[in-house]
């Protein structure tokens, strides 16, 4: 929860105050940023350029956003750039290793570790708009409000993001299951 | 209900989205489908697994690694606000300074080039100048700042207008009773006059100072008026300090002066009044600057710091500058030394301009300038409390 006194001192040019608060976002833009880029190095560079960007941007924050919306929304848009940028730069490899590897070969490299590492082996693998999704309601837990909000969405597309996530790894859970009783 | 509408429930369900109603035609549907109440199994503990993510834990902290950053590459929020501030005060101050320089050279020349007007007492050159400094760019404490920009504004006519004698002679006559209120008025318009003084002067010398400047002031004007043409100390002393204050015009408070780019050529202040010419709403829109000597002095209180029209986002130190009052969004905001807000004053309609006036380290007042009056208002830390007066 972030302090009203705080974030009011740090909009207000107390640089003291702004330092403190970046300390107190730091995590939370960590951890969604770890989750939507799935790499640690990746994760601290974008969490890093989110605070810088707060940082300079905290004076065009307005009250009529929540605070944590705020910088959700600007962790996940440098996120979702990341992923955009690194899927364009290792696009042809990425095909080179589908067209080489067999599907139950990848299916099988699955380790069958503890359902934390399952689920995170599965988001890993959503479309990223649908793993925004996901990180906001559940490792930040935001409302439909909310996720619409930092993601500038309309509601019904956050709803229907979300279901079809939720979908998506309870499938890609069910395979890994099926996976660990074929091996 | 079919499957696929039992879907969307079992989603939204999840969420607490539904209502009583849903709630139950979900579970009526659960009860007699056993696929459906499997796959609702299934999105439970999902949901379940997903809320008890494990914490991800920080390798080190991102702030401690950005700080160098921060410090030297990156300019802070404040700086870029003060940046585009000074942007624009700085093509101010060149106006200024060159409308200023303008009306001094045509002063000096206007007797030479008109010989056909008669030299009248304290039209001498070396008279007006004296007379110009002493009314226009001198450190009088007494005059008033409303009276400083009547000053200036005639100048700025003169130009096109009228013999600068002329002017001299009719600011020289005008009573100081003749004050206009520059907040107030629609001119963009801006000048400023200052108080020489070293920024760590206590009250005594800003006293004995402001005697010496009164001093110097009557003197110029009494030189004027007894056509002496002989330049006498006070003369010779206005023109060296006039190239100074010229590019100072528009200046800054001790506490803003680092903020300015050309305050480094103007001497430290202490009391000062800022002139907006928009609400306070529009935040660093036009940053045109009515500065005026004696603002500490126009309010009367004893002990008394600084009287400033305040702006937005920037901050005013109490006496002691353990804390701190800054404008936000329409209230008055108190900030200890650690930037935690300790006091938030009520929220006002837009106004003119707000003096905020410290009484001591735990009081301070503010007037609000509202279209139909003036409001004053005491903030006392101690109590916790603010009172209309």
């Amino acid at each position: 929860m972030i302090d009203t006194g705080l974030l009011l001192a740090a909009r207000s040019g107390d640089r003291d105050a702004l330092i403190q608060l970046l300390r107190d976002i730091e995590k939370p833009v960590y951890r969604t940023a770890i989750y939507i880029l799935k790499n640690e190095q990746d994760a601290l560079d974008a969490a890093q350029e989110a605070l810088i960007r707060i940082y300079n941007k905290i004076h065009t924050y307005q009250e009529k956003a929540k605070f944590s919306t705020w910088v959700q929304r600007i962790v996940t848009n440098i996120c979702i750039d990341h992923c955009r940028k690194k899927r364009e730069q290792t696009v042809s490899i990425d095909e080179h290793d589908l067209l080489l590897q067999d599907p139950a070969d990848v299916e099988g490299e699955v380790e069958r570790g503890d359902t934390a590492t399952e689920i995170r082996r599965a988001i890993d693998r959503l479309p990223e708009h649908h793993r925004s999704v996901i990180v906001l309601r559940y490792v930040q837990d935001f409302s439909y409000a909310e996720i619409a909000e930092a993601l500038e969405l309309p509601i019904n597309t956050v709803k229907s993001h979300l279901f079809r996530a939720r979908q998506q790894l309870q499938g890609l859970l069910q395979d890994y299951q099926k996976g660990g009783v074929r091996i | 209900m079919r499957c696929v509408e039992v879907m969307e429930l079992m989603q939204r369900n999840l969420d607490g989205d539904l209502t009583k109603e849903e709630f139950h035609q979900l579970e009526n549907h659960l009860f007699t489908c056993n696929e459906c109440r499997e796959l609702n199994d299934r999105f439970r503990q999902l949901s379940l697994d997903l809320e008890t993510l494990p914490e991800v834990e920080l390798p080190f902290s991102l702030v401690d690694a950005i700080l160098p950053r921060m410090n030297n590459e990156l300019a802070p929020t404040l700086e870029l606000f003060k940046k585009e501030e000074r942007k624009i005060s700085k093509g101010m101050y060149w106006a200024l300074g060159s409308s200023a320089a303008a009306v001094l050279v045509a002063a000096i020349l206007w007797p030479w080039t008109n010989p056909q007007i008669p030299n009248k007492p304290g039209s001498h050159p070396e008279n007006v100048i004296a007379a110009q400094k002493s009314e226009g760019f001198s450190l009088n404490k007494e005059a008033s700042p409303t009276k400083d920009t009547t000053a200036i504004k005639e100048q700025d006519s003169t130009i096109n207008h009228s013999s600068p004698t002329e002017q001299v002679e009719k600011r020289i006559d005008q009573p100081d009773t003749e004050m206009k209120n520059i907040a107030s008025s629609p001119a963009p318009m801006t000048k400023t006059q200052m108080k020489e003084e070293p920024s760590e002067k206590g009250s005594t010398n800003e006293m004995a100072l402001d005697a010496e400047v009164n001093r110097k002031s009557k003197e110029n004007i009494a030189l004027s008026n007894t056509e002496k043409a002989k330049p006498n100390r006070a003369s010779v002393e206005t023109k060296q300090a006039l190239p100074e204050q010229l590019p100072s015009i528009v200046a800054a408070p001790d506490t803003t002066m680092k903020d300015h780019g050309s305050v480094a050529m103007a001497p430290a202040m202490k009391s000062y009044t800022l002139s907006l010419q928009d609400p306070l709403d529009q935040e660093f829109q036009h940053p045109s600057v009515l500065m005026a000597g004696g603002g500490g002095g126009s309010v009367a209180g004893a002990g008394s710091t600084n009287q400033q029209v305040t702006r937005q986002g920037i901050k005013y130190p109490s006496p002691g500058g353990k804390q701190t009052a800054t404008i936000l969004d329409q209230s008055v905001i108190v900030q200890n030394s650690q930037g935690v807000m300790v006091y938030q004053g009520h929220q006002f309609e837009p106004v003119q301009q707000v003096q905020i006036h410290w009484l001591d380290n735990q009081q301070l007042t503010y007037e609000l300038y509202l279209p139909n009056g003036v409001e004053r208002w005491r903030i006392n830390l101690t109590k916790g409390q603010e009172q209309k007066e």
